[in-house]
């Protein structure tokens, strides 16, 4: 056999996991590929429509399933880097019999799927949304791409702090199901934080996803700005669990390995 | 060429350290092929793994520069909702495969496996057997120095069985294999150096018919704690070896049945012979417990089969025949007639205490 350099089977063991994990995640039902956007989609339905229907206060120049859905997609996307990170090793135990998959290379084309899932939906909900003749105009779009890539880094980052964490501890995925879940309610997803009283606004900004959100709502909306986005605070966010994680897979690589 | 460098491996059992290996250093030649051998618990798939590069000691170093296949056989590693042919494009891809090797290798594993139209479905519909065919087909698509095979030669029918052994051979004649089984018949025609591994310490042999008799050796110095079957070898009570029913049965002369049926039905005993028969691994005294329960209803069938009492022969032939409706009464009327011939199965009945 030829050697190949480490790069080259890196590539090619990501290029593998990742039409592995496309196949066996849509593609086995008929209409498959098309739960990629359906799901999202739904979503932003039904909280356009609750909204619509209380009326309660409107975002005078946004379309609200807009603001909605620039929320729901990128959170979503996130969520899934961080939380689908922790059980990759677990579920793809059986792949580290061949010598070249690596644990790490699991979380890599997890995250590489999970943008192509939210590139596509994002894709169907602008032409969705253009169709209805919603305002689709960004008044950033380079900071704002800027902005998603660097969710995608951060939600790895902790997923993979997270992954390696839940291999050793198994109760500690379930502990980190029940906080996911009212993080969805404290992100900043369907409201600005400046629409928050002051002293909510203080406390909530330490949630490192909200930062991300505001960054994210303020560089897409001409009305919104990035006031309260601390840069700073995010990059920590992102840098610390990175290299913690780094640091214990790197120590543990040959005992995940070996489960 | 593979060198352990002072490699120690262990595992922790509640608390306790149990060793695998224990400061070995140990050099395996270019070219032989590996038979491991060891008891149940010795850590003969552990250690397999850690030539491979797919496990990792505790201490030390194995260093290789050769390149190591799957554990061959390995189904835990296909995707269910995935259909064979995805399966196998994606352990090519993991290798780098170009797109004219994938297909090269897809249909030399088609062709190998022989499931026809099963290839485009979904793994989980596969049968155990279909599994295996199609994971070995697919062990056998690659080439590597060394094939890692851990009693994967066991599986499917015997014309599966027999044509993946011959696919095998053809093999080895370019690579070598690194192979753990419990069939001392294969591990005699596949490898030319054995290993056994016993309580942290591995035992090297330059020719593996040491090694399997250093293996008995240790078996019948320290028999296994439970019944638990080790290998394919057979014990006599004459003290003789054997690798395997086969070949028992071509020394003494017999059908291999008949051991067989010793060793599953008579608690080993083979009065034919005169000789008590057990597995490897199996306790002795349970087999030659007979002997001493030796009681007066003790019966022997012209069979050879021995029971403890009427009732235990009547339901044994009972099963063995079973639209012939054999009962108590049957044996018993057989027993007190001269002959001791029971007409219904034409087979005959002594008391053990009046047979010679």
């Amino acid at each position: 056999m030829n050697k190949r350099t480490s790069f080259e089977i890196f590539k090619s063991v990501i290029f593998a996991l990742f039409l592995r994990e496309i196949q066996t995640r849509f593609g086995t039902q008929k209409l498959g590929y098309l739960w990629m956007i359906l799901d999202p989609l739904s979503m932003v339905i039904i909280f356009a429509t609750m909204k619509t229907a209380t009326a309660s206060s409107s975002m005078p120049g946004i379309d609200y399933p807009v603001f909605l859905a620039s929320g729901f997609l990128t959170y979503d996307f996130f969520r899934n880097v961080m939380m689908g990170s922790m059980h990759a090793f677990t579920a793809n135990k059986a792949l580290f019999n061949y010598k070249m998959v690596k644990p790490f290379d699991t979380l890599v084309s997890r995250l590489l799927v999970e943008f192509l899932v939210f590139s596509v939906a994002t894709m169907a909900f602008i032409s969705f949304g253009l169709y209805f003749g919603m305002d689709m105009s960004v008044k950033d779009i380079n900071m704002l791409l800027f902005a998603i890539l660097w969710l995608g880094v951060f939600g790895f980052s902790m997923g993979l702090l997270f992954a390696v964490i839940a291999t050793f501890y198994e109760t500690f995925a379930k502990i980190m199901q029940y906080i996911a879940t009212p993080l969805f309610f404290l992100s900043g997803i369907f409201y600005t934080v400046d629409s928050l009283p002051h002293f909510v606004r203080n406390i909530i900004l330490y949630n490192p996803v909200i930062q991300f959100m505001e960054l994210i709502h303020g560089s897409f909306f001409l009305v919104l700005d990035t006031r309260y986005v601390d840069y700073t605070y995010m990059m920590y966010w992102t840098i610390v669990p990175l290299f913690i994680g780094l640091f214990f897979y790197i120590r543990s690589e040959k005992k995940i390995l070996s489960l | 060429m593979i060198v352990l460098d002072n490699v120690t491996k262990y595992f922790r059992t509640e608390g306790e350290k149990k060793y695998i290996l224990k400061n070995v250093t140990f050099t395996l030649s270019e070219g032989v092929n590996l038979g491991i051998l060891g008891r149940n618990g010795a850590g003969k798939s552990t250690f397999l793994r850690m030539l491979g590069g797919i496990d990792f000691p505790t201490s030390g170093k194995i260093l290789s520069d050769k390149s190591f296949s799957w554990p061959m056989g390995l189904a835990g590693g296909f995707q269910g909702s995935m259909t064979g042919r995805q399966n196998v494009k994606f352990v090519a891809r993991i290798y780098g495969k170009d797109d004219a090797e994938i297909q090269k290798i897809i249909q030399s594993v088609d062709e190998f496996a022989e499931i026809g139209d099963y290839f485009d479905m979904p793994i989980k519909i596969y049968s155990t057997g279909m599994k295996s065919r199609l994971s070995f087909g697919l062990s056998l698509a690659f080439d590597f120095d060394y094939l890692i095979i851990d009693e994967t030669l066991s599986v499917g029918d015997e014309n599966f069985k027999k044509k993946a052994k011959d696919a095998l051979m053809q093999k080895i004649e370019h690579s070598n294999v690194l192979i753990v089984s419990h069939s001392m018949a294969d591990l005699k025609k596949l490898c030319d150096v054995g290993v056994v591994l016993n309580e942290g310490k591995l035992n090297y042999f330059d020719k593996i018919d040491d090694a399997i008799k250093f293996y008995h050796q240790l078996n019948l110095e320290k028999p296994a704690e439970g019944n638990v079957k080790q290998s394919s070898a057979i014990y006599c009570s004459d003290g003789n070896i054997f690798d395997d029913v086969t070949e028992a049965a071509k020394f003494y002369k017999m059908r291999p049945f008949a051991i067989l049926q010793a060793l599953e039905h008579n608690n080993g005993s083979l009065v034919y012979l005169q000789k008590v028969f057990w597995r490897d691994g199996m306790q002795a005294q349970q087999y030659q417990k007979w002997k001493d329960v030796f009681k007066e209803q003790t019966l022997i069938s012209s069979d050879g089969v021995i029971f403890e009492d009427v009732l235990e022969a009547a339901s044994f032939y009972a099963e063995r025949f079973p639209n012939k409706t054999i009962e108590i009464e049957d044996i018993k009327e057989a027993l007190a007639l001269e002959k001791k011939v029971s007409k219904k199965i034409n087979v005959q009945f002594h008391y053990l205490s009046e047979y010679q």
